[in-house]
């Protein structure tokens, strides 16, 4: 394989010595926590979830662990391999502090969280064998190079155009060039069983995130919105054996469906999108949570959209399964990082008319172009529509809580 | 059973009719589109019917149209009538399956039928299955239709294929039609002749043998003992253009029949296509399920398939239009050679597109089982246009089916005359473009490698030339309801990944 980096002038890893950071981090985590475990009608196995992702020794288990960055990033892939995928993109707002330090300070707060993980001596990020990201922007791309330096890293190219006739054979390229890197890097054997076995084990996640959905467009209060990041959550952003992921979820999936609410709910539906809320960042789902609406359903590369779509393959050899996992990566992506916004606009749209959702809400990151520049179209379109919608244009940082939540308060006396 | 045959066919001539099959199907889609009370919608399809049969008693009267009306007449269009549009139509509810009794009673007539033959054949001894075409067309659309009910699409989709492929290709010389008709197959086996021409039953003879209709994918006369149905759309024209036309000009009731005869049989054959279009490739053509096979052998070895390029696209699509009107204008020539069979020098044979097509290479082979004729009648043709034709197309047969799927059904002359009627007519496949995530898998499954279904962003109707109706894209679509496959404004099937999923 052709080397994406060359080490000439490669420097040294360096941790940040900064404990008072490391303890407001844990401090952003802990109030988290709190919140979540204050909610009510929650499932009895919230317990399993919650284990996973609160878990804060990151010593590295029995499976090489491989770290990617957003949601173009196969999983199924890494699992063949025998690997731990382990998703890096970071929602501390303190850990945004500390990326600072090497990136530049006008990038978007997730970048700078993700690259303050590997400044981090106890981190997930940094128990990682290798890591793999995607060109999905700016600043994944350049960060790439740096962590070069740390970690092995491969950049995954995307088409900048979700043309399947004309870029279909280029991107399954580009993923055989990405189990070439895992075979060598982590010098294990692509093991054709095992993708079919996580192939299935990915459709059944999806299966059950839609069940759960649907459960929830009916009875929006059998799970909060956080709960349900949160399950997902667990499934992608820490080390997890999917077979148990799978079960616990049937387990909660099937406790709330006997769910039955006490009165009648007249919480305001609605649909979010826009950029991606990870745990612990979970302001704006929590301030909607306390404002007294309910998200339905979401476009977020981090929430239900990320395991929407399954992956599908025609045939069973492993050439056909990994263009497979391109399509659905890559083609059945909603990232703005590609030229169309059709498909999210569309989503948007038919996950307003499935739920019957009363308004949307657009979450933009700041700092991250791409979602706010979509915003303008979204904007028009649901205007046009006559649908009320909500931009929150804010970033990790938790001060502007409160303006925050006169915004939305304000947004739901509409209804 | 020889009376209730006579009862049977004097009674249900009319359902025989094409235009019985086209009115219905069309009162059916009207009542479906425009009517919103259910008595209406029953109502219409019987008012149609009721008239019809009036129409054809009173047309019957005439003698001339009773003829043109005759000629027309197939069992096929009955059984589609009766079987197969209200196993498409009625509704799937609580009461379907009181309407399975009707096919389960054709394929209870049909063993009757070969029972009774048995009994009566003068000698003792195996005869294969004596049975009237008409109950075999019931009895086989039967089963079809009862098999639906247990068989996941994919699954269905296989039988329907392997059971029209038998009949097809073994239906030559293991359905005739009775002792008489067995005993002259017989003896015709015995004629050995080289020559080409006198092989009858091998070879498409100018002559109507009260074989069923034409269909139009490539069901081929080259199965032993000539298979069970006329031939393919190619055929068809080719014998339309081996008319002499002086002939008929002057007056000769022999070759002014054969020319009734052949635009008879175009016209039904162009009713099957405006009902079926290419439904017919991906579901019946016995070519394409044999091709199958090399692909279903590829995918056990465990190659993945090549997704064949845009200029091979093309060259394939251009090659076929091109190789398919040149043979047509040889079969014209063919009325114009001299004694020794020569047109300004070149030997010109009777029907030339079939000396090239790859199904008289292949179907022969496939059904070799009782055929005591030379397999490959093509091999004497060997010289200039047909020595590289037959050995170049039958290359790109096995090796296109091998390696990409259907590369060759965009070859297929026989395929594009069913392309022609995929726009437009009955079967469309629709697409809800909201709900599309952009995934790809419909063009990853598609054995014709159709982009435009993904691409589609803004239009519902996404059927294509090229479609084959085979369903594969709505049964892997993950997203619910996104696709749909409309049969005369019927909903057939629908994309459902949960109900996949949840069915194991």
């Amino acid at each position: 394989m052709d080397k994406q980096f060359q080490d000439l002038y490669k420097l040294n890893q360096q941790f940040s010595e900064n404990p008072g950071n490391l303890k407001k981090q844990r401090f952003i985590e802990d109030e988290q926590i709190r919140f979540q475990t204050d909610l009510p009608y929650r499932p009895s196995n919230m317990t399993y979830f919650e284990n996973i992702m609160y878990n804060r020794d990151f010593s590295s288990g029995a499976k090489p662990r491989v770290g990617y960055f957003c949601n173009m990033i196969p999983q199924e892939l890494i699992y063949a391999f025998g690997a731990q995928p382990v998703r890096l993109d970071c929602g501390n707002a303190a850990g945004a502090l500390i990326g600072e330090e090497v990136l530049c300070g006008d990038i978007c707060p997730l970048a700078k969280s993700s690259f303050g993980a590997f400044l981090n001596k106890n981190s997930i990020a940094n128990s990682c064998d290798i890591l793999i990201l995607p060109t999905s922007c700016d600043a994944k791309r350049k960060m790439g190079e740096i962590l070069n330096d740390i970690k092995p890293v491969f950049m995954l190219n995307l088409p900048p155009e979700q043309n399947h006739e004309r870029f279909a054979r280029q991107t399954y390229l580009e993923f055989l060039r990405l189990a070439e890197f895992l075979r060598k890097n982590l010098k294990l054997k692509l093991s054709g069983r095992n993708l079919r076995k996580y192939l299935k084990l990915g459709q059944q996640r999806s299966l059950l995130v839609r069940e759960i959905q649907k459960i929830r467009t009916i009875n929006p209060r059998a799970l909060s919105m956080c709960d349900f990041f949160l399950i997902i959550q667990s499934s992608m952003f820490r080390p997890v054996d999917l077979e148990d992921w799978i079960e616990q979820t049937k387990i909660a999936c099937d406790e709330i469906k006997r769910f039955k609410p006490p009165r009648k709910s007249l919480r305001t539906k609605l649909v979010l999108t826009g950029a991606p809320i990870i745990w612990p960042n979970y302001k704006v789902l929590n301030l909607f949570e306390e404002c007294g609406a309910d998200i339905l359903a979401d476009t977020l590369c981090t929430g239900a959209q990320s395991c929407f779509d399954p992956v599908i393959s025609g045939e069973w050899t492993n050439g056909s399964i990994l263009r497979a996992l391109a399509n659905r990566y890559v083609y059945a992506s909603a990232c703005p990082c590609f030229i169309s916004q059709n498909t999210r606009i569309n989503r948007i749209l038919e996950l307003v008319d499935e739920t019957g959702a009363e308004g949307v809400v657009n979450y933009s990151l700041r700092l991250c172009q791409l979602f706010d520049i979509e915003n303008y179209r979204i904007d028009q379109v649901l205007k046009s529509k006559k649908i009320p919608y909500i931009n929150i244009r804010t970033d990790y940082s938790l001060e502007d809580r409160e303006q925050l939540r006169v915004r939305i308060e304000a947004f739901l006396e509409i209804f | 059973m020889n009376y209730l045959y006579g009862i049977l066919s004097q009674y249900l001539t009319p359902l025989t009719s094409p235009f019985f099959l086209l009115g219905l199907i069309l009162s059916v889609d009207i009542a479906f589109r425009k009517l919103n009370k259910l008595t209406h919608k029953v109502l219409l399809p019987l008012i149609f019917g009721c008239g019809f049969f009036l129409f054809y008693i009173v047309a019957g009267k005439n003698a001339e149209t009773a003829k043109w009306l005759g000629r027309l007449n197939n069992p096929l269009f009955a059984v589609l009538a009766v079987i197969v549009v209200p196993a498409i139509f009625l509704p799937r509810g609580k009461y379907y399956k009181f309407f399975l009794i009707l096919p389960l009673l054709a394929i209870i007539l049909a063993v009757a039928d070969i029972i009774s033959q048995i009994l009566a054949s003068p000698e003792k001894g195996f005869h294969w299955f004596l049975i009237r075409p008409g109950y075999l067309i019931a009895a086989v659309a039967g089963i079809i239709v009862i098999a639906q009910n247990f068989l996941k699409l994919d699954k269905f989709r296989n039988f329907t294929r392997a059971t029209v492929l038998v009949v097809l290709l073994f239906g030559g010389f293991a359905f005739r039609q009775n002792y008489t008709d067995y005993k002259s197959m017989i003896e015709r086996r015995q004629n050995t002749t080289p020559d080409i021409m006198n092989i009858s039953e091998t070879t498409p003879v100018m002559r109507f043998d009260n074989r069923l209709v034409y269909i139009p994918s490539a069901p081929c006369r080259f199965a032993s003992d000539g298979g069970y149905v006329q031939g393919c759309i190619m055929e068809l024209t080719q014998r339309i253009h081996q008319i002499n036309f002086d002939k008929v000009f002057a007056g000769d009731p022999s070759e002014v029949s054969l020319l009734a005869i052949a635009l008879a049989a175009l016209l039904s054959v162009t009713v099957l296509a405006y009902i079926g279009a290419r439904w017919w490739c991906g579901w019946i053509c016995p070519l394409s399920t044999i091709g199958e096979l090399f692909n279903f052998l590829r995918k056990l070895i465990g190659f993945s398939y090549l997704k064949p390029t845009k200029t091979a696209r093309i060259t394939a699509v251009t090659s076929g239009v091109s190789l398919g009107l040149f043979s047509i204008n040889l079969a014209y020539l063919y009325t114009k050679i001299d004694k020794e069979g020569k047109f300004m020098g070149c030997k010109i044979p009777i029907y030339p597109f079939c000396k090239i097509c790859p199904g008289q290479m292949v179907c022969p082979v496939a059904s070799m089982a009782d055929s005591s004729y030379f397999v490959l009648p093509g091999m004497e043709w060997l010289f200039g246009f047909f020595k590289v034709g037959v050995v170049a197309l039958t290359g790109f047969f096995v090796i296109g089916f091998m390696t990409s799927r259907r590369i060759f059904c965009r070859f297929c002359p026989m395929g594009m005359f069913g392309g022609v009627f995929n726009r437009g007519a009955m079967l469309a496949i629709k697409k809800d473009p909201r709900k599309c995530n952009g995934c790809g898998i419909c063009n990853e499954v598609c054995p014709m490698d159709i982009n435009s279904i993904q691409k589609e962003m803004v239009k519902t109707d996404v059927s294509c030339f090229d479609c084959v109706y085979c369903a594969r894209c709505i049964d892997n679509c993950p997203q619910d309801k996104c696709l749909s496959l409309e049969f005369a404004g019927k909903r057939i099937i629908e994309s459902d990944f949960t109900k996949k999923m949840n069915n194991g």
